[in-house]
């Protein structure tokens, strides 16, 4: 099983949908963040959004794998868009703030 | 009247992180018999991730590779509903332990660390100790009550 899937590239919103699968911690944050990076330099699109719909756990280094996301699609001049956060993810990310962050849009 | 020990589990795992996931596993089938609730166990098993990741990415930073890299966890199960689960690592230890425990005080920059993990070891469990001497250490014990019904 992939550890990241893309869903098809839209166009017209450049928008890059990465469906993160299984735990993330500091073990598979590492190939996460290379399979989504190859692709957001590949496409280079305005929004990127991640998708924690088979994420049932994530632990502090999914953080720093969003904030890391951020960081390059702030250089491309765009913002990421989190989506379909479970009650125990939406905690994590709550303890760390980051929806605060300008260019971080959370979605249910 | 004093907590009674139940059932106690120690095991030695190698500072590799694969074993993060084992460790959360292992915890949270040992953990199992005290009836937690489905959220308890994910705080739980959370907190343990994030103590069991520094011992893999901090403890070991300064050791040549063929230097022995283990940590030991150790779970102890009380009857009143307690879960106490101690980390050990036998790597460089933290100089200051309460500047170390700041919320996003971190070392690991480049490596896209934040500085959570003691933040959420203290959140998502009812205390969280450390105990840490330089070249000699690191300790975290964590403790948790289910509420149970
Ligand atoms: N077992 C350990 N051995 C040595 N140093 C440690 C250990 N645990 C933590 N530290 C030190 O304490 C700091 C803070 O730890 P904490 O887990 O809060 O954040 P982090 O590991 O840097 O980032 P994050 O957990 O968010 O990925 C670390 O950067 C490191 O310097
Ligand atoms: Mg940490």
């Amino acid at each position: 099983m992939e550890i990241v899937t893309f869903a098809p590239y839209d166009q017209n919103k450049k928008a890059l949908c990465a469906v993160l699968h299984g735990e993330i911690d500091h073990h598979t944050a590492r190939p996460m963040r290379d399979a989504i990076d190859r692709h957001v330099l590949y496409e280079k699109p305005a929004i990127l959004e991640i998708s924690f719909e088979d994420v049932p756990l994530m632990d502090s280094s999914g953080i720093g794998l969003i904030l890391g996301r951020t960081e390059t699609m702030r250089l491309l001049g765009g913002g990421v868009v989190l989506s379909h956060l479970s009650g125990e993810l939406s905690r994590v990310i709550r303890l760390s703030g980051i929806e605060k962050i300008k260019n971080i849009t959370l979605l249910p | 009247m004093k907590a009674q020990l139940i059932n106690e589990m120690k095991v030695r795992l190698p500072a590799i992180s694969e074993n993060e996931s084992v460790a959360r596993s292992l915890v949270s089938a040992f953990s199992a018999s005290l009836n937690p609730t489905v959220e308890e166990l994910a705080d739980l098993r959370c907190a343990v991730s994030e103590a069991v990741t520094n011992c893999i990415v901090h403890a070991y930073v300064h050791k040549k590779e063929s230097d022995a890299r283990f940590f030991h966890l150790t779970v102890r199960l009380y009857d009143e509903g307690t879960v106490c689960v101690e980390i050990a690592d036998r790597g460089c230890g933290i100089e200051d332990v309460e500047k170390a425990r700041q919320p996003f005080f971190t070392t690991g920059k480049p490596e896209e660390r934040c500085g959570m993990g003691f933040l959420v070891m203290e959140s998502f469990t009812d205390s969280c100790r450390v105990r840490s001497k330089v070249g000699a250490g690191t300790t975290v014990i964590l403790k948790k009550k289910f509420s149970r019904d």
